[in-house]
């Protein structure tokens, strides 16, 4: 099982900082918290970028992940 | 790519291509273009930091014969009372087009009202006067303290804060808040032989750009729109109009003239959307120029920060926990780059106990736009001051204290990610050895250093490269070259091609002309165009393989290539590139590759500066005697470049630690709005910077490059303030160390 | 915007006929540097310019036994590389070499940089300092005032409709006196004085001090002769006390504003550092000897 992190306003809706999700990619993650957190804002979740084993991937729709594998929401990274 | 590499091209200091139409006058900049029956627009500025805008009136304008058109919010379709009305109303927008053009309220001194064309650029600000505004003056809110204060007055009466555990339930000029966590804060600090807790701030401060925003539009209904101006992204100059005026992509076209400056300050619109309404409504294209004073009172400043760090260290000088409260000023509108301030500020330690909390705070000044590594200088100097002091107070040297701590490959961020192979250990070892660390401080003189911080992005880019039957060719890139990129990119499908550098011309290519490509900054044009431009290059050097098989009449796989030149491994037989390309006609046409990349991978780049100050005790003034910037650049291409880039950051960041702020009168008026009383360093303020290029290879890249822009701006503010405190004894909490403030700190009473 | 008359006579008597007989608002061009910037925010229509660099008298500078007359319109750039009036009078030519920039200085003038009045002017403090005489020519003749009375106010003069300022005219200085001026600004070069100090120290043969002038510039409304300061010197071997003395005198005499440059505080300590270092200076120059 692939674990997501959680932190933040995240973390504190869903109640725990982990969350151990069954899916190898992307669009089937997204899908499977839908189940598990109904509240949460998934649009703002598709805004943010996705890392997987601490590569971040800014357009994650097509990403896939190993079973074991560590994986983020985070603030897309602003250019400077 | 971990085996070391032999290059030919790469790491070579070749000419830059655009280099000689620079120095020489003739490159065209934003201001440069003129167009037949071009008229003039002018911007109507507000003359109040903070005041409801009761009405506009353009009658005596539009009666005016001067007068060709007049533009104001309402012209914006996708956000106006009439769109409120039909119920097409873009939200996400009100924000931007409220900042191009103001609503019903203006939020800071020289936020544009109205606009006007006329034939003469003298008769359009002439004709301004023609503008009546009724304003209702309110008081304005200039700083965090100020803007969170139970009573202060309220710059968005909707905005609410976002992030806070419980739902806001009441307005405030607080638009965000952010937490990070990383394991249990409190018994980070019960672990701790010794806890500092220190609050500093840093000013307003403008990126500086040499030239002013600038722009020529010329509206056309049967032809894509065409509009010239200097922009880090000419694509999303592109997506904003549209959405702004509700047309397609396709009936615009952005040619991004060459730059004078961006250093993320032009990543945005101002005058573009503007030009259009006007061209439209006139029929003629129009021109419009910012002069320096606009361009400080009205274009993105960088947040004025005010941040608390908390340490926690065990007197072994191991870390136990790092605490952090971050306030930005957003400008008029929410948005400043608290997010990646918050997740910066302690990225360069390995500690397992860490808090962050960040809160965007919304002002009547400027709306704060992008600067080189946006929120991490102004996070990363509060966190580098504390952690420097701490190292004094355990009686540690500061780079041991970083080297014991230092985030490393496998390191857990508190933003999430676990680090990949990262070279800030290779930087602290560089410091630590280096001639300038290593030789005595003399008299009067203060030292003090920091490590820096910055992710790097990657994304689209996307390229061809077309070779002409002689050989040489052209490589047609979308990322405006802010900083030699196009001699990079020379470089990299030289490498590829094996010819010279010089065969091939790099063009940045307007949006018509080559496929999309996201905006030059993030530090990612090196990394993720060349990334581009390396994919390309392979597919032409394919293609070389397989005309030449078809020229010997052999298979593809029998045919070996080598430094531009093809071998037929099945015989004697060799090709070079020209040669092939000479044939290309009877082989199945000319040779092109191309390539459209979403770029992943990016390798944080990691700093640190070394920074010695000399004081004048009876007048505090500060002078740079020696300063060197080290940094991991994973692959320098160009190492000229690097360099530039190195000393780029190191400067803009002395400006932002020694003598640069926006200074505002009690209304809101900024009152150093030009180079004169805003005081940038000048060439003779300042040393040579050093530099070391660290090379610490991004796996993810074919060379090892990681972006090396931003990263240089983030060291230089808490290299700068420890060296000043170390000079003068005294500590330093607060930036510029302009010579009031240091010659009141070297006063006060110890 | 302004629609300008433009006249470049060729002699003084016909500057002040063209000044005098104007019916148009008038001013004095020399260089240009101050007032093509102020042209730009004034709202008169029109305007009467009256270029003075035409005028050779206005452009040249000569030392003789008497002292220096100098034209008031003569470049900075040409002023400074004149080694003989650097050797009299280093410290008016530090001065000139401050204005601006390289760029700059090709046009400015000390003339110029005298009458456009600037408080924070460079060679003001420095032409005190040195008991510099304007001479103002006018239709009904000449006057002649010192320096520190030509400056009236923040960019204003003494010079009545129709006058002209003819020569800045410097005694020949007395034997082992010599000047120098120090300013602060936060940089290096290119930049506004925050405060500024030029002093003119006579000694003896003993290396006391028997006669000194001190000005300072950027802490009032006009630059200040300060002849507490002077007196504080006067009688000393420039010791610390000396200087404390004239630097505390200076602070006294200063009535500074904040402003962006710099704090009140700031200009009253720092003009007090810049005459005690300018003191020295001078008095080190003046030992030297000829």
């Amino acid at each position: 099982m692939a674990t997501l992190k959680l932190s933040g306003a995240l973390a504190a809706m869903a109640g725990c900082e982990e969350i151990e999700v069954s899916a190898t990619a992307y669009r089937g993650l997204l899908q499977e918290i839908d189940s598990i957190l109904p509240e949460w804002d998934r649009a703002k979740i598709e805004s943010m970028a996705f890392v997987i084993d601490g590569e971040i991937v800014d357009e994650p729709f097509l990403a896939t992940f190993e079973r074991d594998s560590e994986l983020h929401f985070i603030e897309k990274i602003a250019a400077g | 790519m971990s085996e070391a590499r032999a290059f030919k091209h790469i790491g070579q200091r070749t000419i830059r291509p655009d280099g000689f139409d620079k120095v020489t006058g003739k490159a065209n900049y934003g201001a440069d273009l003129a167009l037949p029956g071009m008229i003039w627009g002018a911007i109507l500025r507000s003359p109040h930091a903070h005041a409801n805008i009761r009405s506009i009136n353009t009658e005596r304008a539009e009666a005016s014969s001067d007068v060709l058109a007049i533009a104001t919010f309402q012209d914006f379709p996708s956000v106006n009372d009439a769109a409120s009305a039909a119920g097409t109303l873009r939200k996400d927008l009100i924000d931007t087009a409220q900042n191009i053009l103001a609503q019903d309220k203006v939020l800071y001194h020289g936020h544009a009202v109205a606009a006007v064309a006329a034939r003469t650029e003298a008769a359009a600000e002439a004709a301004l006067a023609l503008i009546d505004v009724d304003y209702e003056v309110l008081s304005p809110v200039l700083s965090i303290d100020a803007a969170i204060a139970e009573d202060a007055p309220l710059l968005h009466p909707q905005l609410k804060t976002e992030g806070l555990v419980e739902p806001a339930d009441s307005p405030s000029n607080i638009a965000a808040r952010m937490e990070l966590k990383k394991g249990d804060i409190a018994k980070g600090f019960a672990e701790a032989d010794v806890i500092i807790e220190r609050s500093y701030d840093t000013p307003t401060v403008h990126q500086g750009y040499i030239e002013p925003h600038a722009t020529v539009v010329n509206f056309d209904h049967n032809a894509p729109s065409m509009i010239w101006c200097p922009t880090q992204g000419h694509f999303d100059v592109r997506a904003r109009i549209a959405q702004l005026m509700n047309m397609e992509l396709g009936q615009l076209k952005v040619v991004a003239s060459e730059i004078g400056g961006g250093f993320g300050g032009k990543t945005t619109v101002y005058l573009e959307p503007v030009a259009l309404i006007l061209s439209k409504k006139a029929g003629r294209p129009v021109k419009m120029v910012m002069n320096r004073e606009d361009v400080f009172r009205a274009s993105g400043p960088a947040s004025a920060s005010q941040s608390t760090i908390k340490l926690g260290a065990k007197m072994d000088g191991t870390i136990t926990a790092m605490q952090a409260t971050l306030h930005y000023e957003a400008g008029a509108f929410k948005g400043s780059p608290m997010g990646p301030g918050c997740m910066t500020v302690f990225t360069p330690y390995d500690v397992e106990h860490m808090y962050v909390e960040g809160f965007d705070v919304v002002v009547n000044k400027p709306k704060v736009a992008a600067y080189r590594a946006p929120g991490a200088p102004q996070s990363e100097f509060a966190a580098e001051m504390a952690v420097n002091e701490l190292a004094a107070k355990i009686g540690i040297d500061p780079i041991d204290l970083r080297l014991k701590n230092a985030a490393r490959e496998g390191t857990q961020t508190i933003y999430g990610p676990k680090l990949k192979v990262v070279g800030l250990e290779a930087c602290l070892k560089a410091a630590q050895q280096s001639e300038h660390y290593q030789s005595p401080i003399a008299d009067g003189v203060g030292r003090g250093l920091s490590a820096g911080f910055w992710f790097n992005i990657g994304g689209q880019s996307s390229v061809i490269i077309n070779l002409n039957p002689d050989g040489t060719g052209s490589i047609i890139e979308g990322s405006p070259d802010i900083g030699g990129s196009r001699a990079s990119m020379q470089m990299m499908a030289a490498e590829v091609l094996g010819i010279a550098p010089g065969k091939l011309n790099p063009i940045v290519a307007d949006t018509e002309h080559v496929a999309y490509n996201q905006t030059t900054g993030g530090s990612r044009t090196t990394f993720a165009t060349g990334m581009a431009v390396i994919e390309a290059a392979e597919s032409v050097v394919s293609q070389l393989k397989e005309r030449a098989a078809a020229l010997w009449n052999v298979t593809t796989e029998q045919v070996d290539f080598v430094d531009g030149v093809a071998l037929n491994l099945a015989g004697e037989d060799s090709l070079t590139l020209a040669q092939i390309c000479a044939a290309a006609e009877k082989t199945g046409g000319q040779i092109s590759g191309t390539a459209n990349i979403n770029a992943r991978g990016a390798g944080p780049s990691f700093a640190v500066h070394l920074c010695d100050i000399k004081v004048d005790p009876e007048t505090g003034k500060t002078d740079v005697v020696r300063y060197t910037a080290i940094q991991d650049a994973g692959k320098a291409i160009h190492p000229s470049y690097v360099e530039g880039q190195f000393q780029g950051g190191a400067v803009q960041g002395i400006g932002w630690a020694l003598n640069e702020e926006y200074v505002y009168n009690e209304s809101g008026v900024m009152e150093n709005a030009g180079f004169l009383d805003y005081r940038i360093p000048l060439a003779s303020d300042l040393p040579a910077i050093e530099t070391i290029i660290v090379e610490v290879p991004n796996s993810f890249h074919p060379f090892g490059v990681r972006g090396v822009g931003e990263t240089g701006i983030v060291p230089p503010l808490a290299a700068v303030g420890t060296a000043v405190a170390d000079a003068i004894q005294k500590p330093v909490s607060s930036l510029p160390c302009s010579p009031p403030k240091v010659l009141e700190l070297i006063m006060a009473e110890s | 915007m302004v629609a300008l008359t433009y006249h470049a006579p060729t002699t003084l008597d016909e500057a002040v006929s063209l000044l005098s007989n104007a019916t148009l608002p008038a001013k004095v061009m020399s260089g240009g540097t101050d007032l093509i910037i102020q042209m730009q925010r004034m709202i008169d229509s029109e305007r009467l310019i009256v270029d003075v660099k035409k005028i050779p008298e206005l452009t040249t500078a000569s030392l003789s036994a008497e002292g220096l007359t100098l034209g008031p319109a003569l470049c900075c750039s040409k002023f400074t590389r004149r080694d003989d009036i650097k050797q009299r009078f280093p410290g008016l030519v530090e001065a000139a070499y401050l204005i601006g920039s390289t760029q700059v200085q090709g046009r400015a003038s000390i003339g110029g940089n005298l009458c456009n009045a600037s408080p924070a002017a460079d060679t003001i403090p420095a032409l005190i300092a040195n008991n510099a005489i304007c001479r103002i020519h006018g239709a009904g003749g000449e006057r002649r005032i010192a320096v520190e009375k030509f400056v009236t106010g923040v960019g204003q003069n003494c010079l009545e409709e129709g006058e002209l300022l003819a020569s800045i005219e410097i005694p020949a200085p007395a034997v082992r006196t010599k000047d120098a001026y120090l300013r602060f600004i936060p940089r290096t070069e290119m930049d506004i004085a925050v405060a500024g100090a030029a002093v003119s120290v006579t000694l003896d043969e003993q290396g006391t001090c028997i006669a000194a002038r001190v000005a300072i510039g950027a802490v009032a409304p006009t630059a200040l002769l300060v002849p507490a300061a002077a007196e504080a010197l006067v009688g000393s071997r420039l010791e610390d006390g000396a200087l404390a003395k004239a630097s505390a005198a200076v602070s006294e005499a200063a009535s500074p504003i904040t402003d962006r440059r710099g704090t009140a505080d700031f200009r009253r300590h720092v003009v007090g550092v810049l005459t005690k270092r300018a003191a020295k200076i001078a008095a080190e120059r003046a030992g030297e000897g000829e």
